[in-house]
């Protein structure tokens, strides 16, 4: 949070490595998020896009009242929920070979895994969205149940009950997959 | 492994990257829009600094009559608007600001401008950082240990810096309640506030605003403790509202003081060492470690 208070006092000054800085630490975050949501790889690149021009765009006037990492992430679900309501998004497959990697590194675990991916890449797509927003977020995004309640101006025990709900959901989704 | 009974760790695993086309795109374009919005920001301020220059040596007349006129009934009673408090700040040429977050007696950042030294100073936490315009240096000196390090301000970005050390301190969001639709700024009770500053006189300026992040309507207010007899804002206090929301949340808060260029000289000296502030070879890059 303070180190974010520098970095967008920079920003505000136009210091370009600020911008490129926040960019690299949360540019994958971001995207994960985006491409989870919306199950389109393209899309969330243009989210992701949009969300840095606009939050470039608009450095100068910015106030800051929660962490950096929570603002961008919301920038990230509002875009994505537009997309929802404009009913633009076409849903293309996740590329399976380019993009999805692993945080293991052993040649053997890593392509089961990859494999896995895509079938909960695939699962995730078929549960309603404030479902997957609240899976997402909490385990993507490292946000905690109640920053996302207070992000979707919800109580916590809704948040926690679509965050059950659509383990539930997931699981049944996934044994009558892997049968 | 079977992916339905490992769930959150499998979800936890998904992770994507962004093509190196994608980021050069997305950081050329984003580096386009700061730009522009950096030239709207100038432009902005352009008729507003003509108005001052005018406006600063009527406020040197009417300052005097203000300093007569408080010697003789001792305390102000004239209402004082927004655009007082802004000009008024224009004049200021030390200022210390101390930001809180409400139930935390850490602050979460101190901030030291010396328009008379030409300079901003940083405290976050145990680390200090120093833009030093005259020398066109940012000095940072970590936590960690006693080490400084030296970044040369270039060309844009020391001009920019340049420019905001000249600027109101960020203390007042705009200098005129004409400007934004709907705002008011009403004078309080001592009653009617939680907090105790003396000798202040309490205002409210309230406005509504679009919350990017939220992508909501949100209502805003700040609560300025103004000294009574030089009309400088003490303390600021800073509250919101969503729509869907009927009180508003006290965010944060900021103590406002106005040291002598003598004890920000100090302190500078203090932090980074004896040295600090004295005009510097240009060659100079700071103890950077081995």
């Amino acid at each position: 949070m303070l180190e974010d208070k520098r970095l967008i006092w920079e920003l505000k000054q136009g210091n370009k490595d600020a911008l490129r800085q926040i960019y690299l630490e949360y540019k994958d975050t971001l995207l994960t998020i985006a491409a989870s949501l919306l199950h389109d790889t393209n899309a969330a690149e243009d989210v992701l896009h949009d969300v840095f021009v606009s939050f470039a765009g608009s450095a100068g006037k910015l106030e800051l009242r929660v962490s950096l990492r929570s603002y961008l992430i919301t920038s990230v679900v509002n875009r994505v929920r537009d997309r929802f309501r404009k009913k633009k998004h076409h849903t293309v497959e996740l590329d399976k070979a380019g993009q999805i990697k692993s945080d293991l590194n052993r040649p053997e675990q890593s392509a089961v895994l990859t494999e896995q991916l895509q079938l909960m890449a695939d699962a995730l797509s078929q549960i309603p969205l404030e479902q997957r927003e609240t899976i997402i977020l909490h385990l993507n995004g490292g946000m905690k149940f109640k920053e996302i309640a207070e992000m979707q101006h919800i109580p916590m025990n809704t948040v926690q009950g679509r965050y059950r709900y659509g383990l539930d959901k997931l699981r049944t989704i996934l044994r009558g997959e892997s049968k | 492994m079977n992916s339905a009974d490992n769930i959150e760790r499998t979800i936890g695993q998904l992770h994507l990257t962004t093509r190196t086309e994608t980021d050069k795109r997305i950081l050329d374009d984003a580096f386009d829009a700061l730009e522009k919005s950096a030239q709207e920001q100038s432009h902005r301020s352009v008729r507003p600094k003509i108005l001052r220059i005018r406006i600063v040596e009527l406020a040197a007349v009417a300052a005097a009559v203000f300093v007569i006129f408080a010697l003789f009934f001792n305390t102000s009673t004239t209402d004082v608007g927004l655009s007082d408090i802004y000009q008024i700040l224009g004049s200021v040429e030390n200022i210390c600001i101390t930001t809180y977050e409400p139930a935390s007696n850490e602050p979460m950042q101190i901030e030291w401008v010396s328009q008379a030294l030409n300079i901003d100073m940083f405290q976050i936490g145990r680390q200090f950082i120093l833009w030093d315009i005259p020398n066109k240096v940012k000095l940072t000196k970590y936590a960690s240990s006693d080490l400084v390090r030296a970044q040369i301000l270039t060309g844009d970005m020391f001009s920019k810096v340049k420019q905001a050390v000249l600027k109101r301190f960020g203390l007042v969001p705009f200098s005129n309640l004409s400007d934004i639709s709907g705002a008011r700024w009403t004078h309080l009770e001592d009653s009617e506030t939680q907090a105790d500053v003396s000798g202040s006189k309490i205002y409210d300026l309230t406005w509504q605003g679009k919350d990017a992040a939220l992508d909501a309507i949100k209502s805003y207010r700040r609560r300025f403790f103004v000294d009574k007899r030089t009309n400088l804002p003490q303390r600021i206090e800073l509250y919101g509202k969503l729509k869907s929301e009927t009180e508003y949340k006290f965010e944060t808060f900021t103590v406002v003081t106005y040291p002598s260029e003598d004890q920000i000289r100090t302190l500078i000296q203090n932090e980074f060492g004896p040295a600090a502030l004295q005009p510097r070879d240009p060659g100079y890059i700071g103890t950077q470690p081995n």
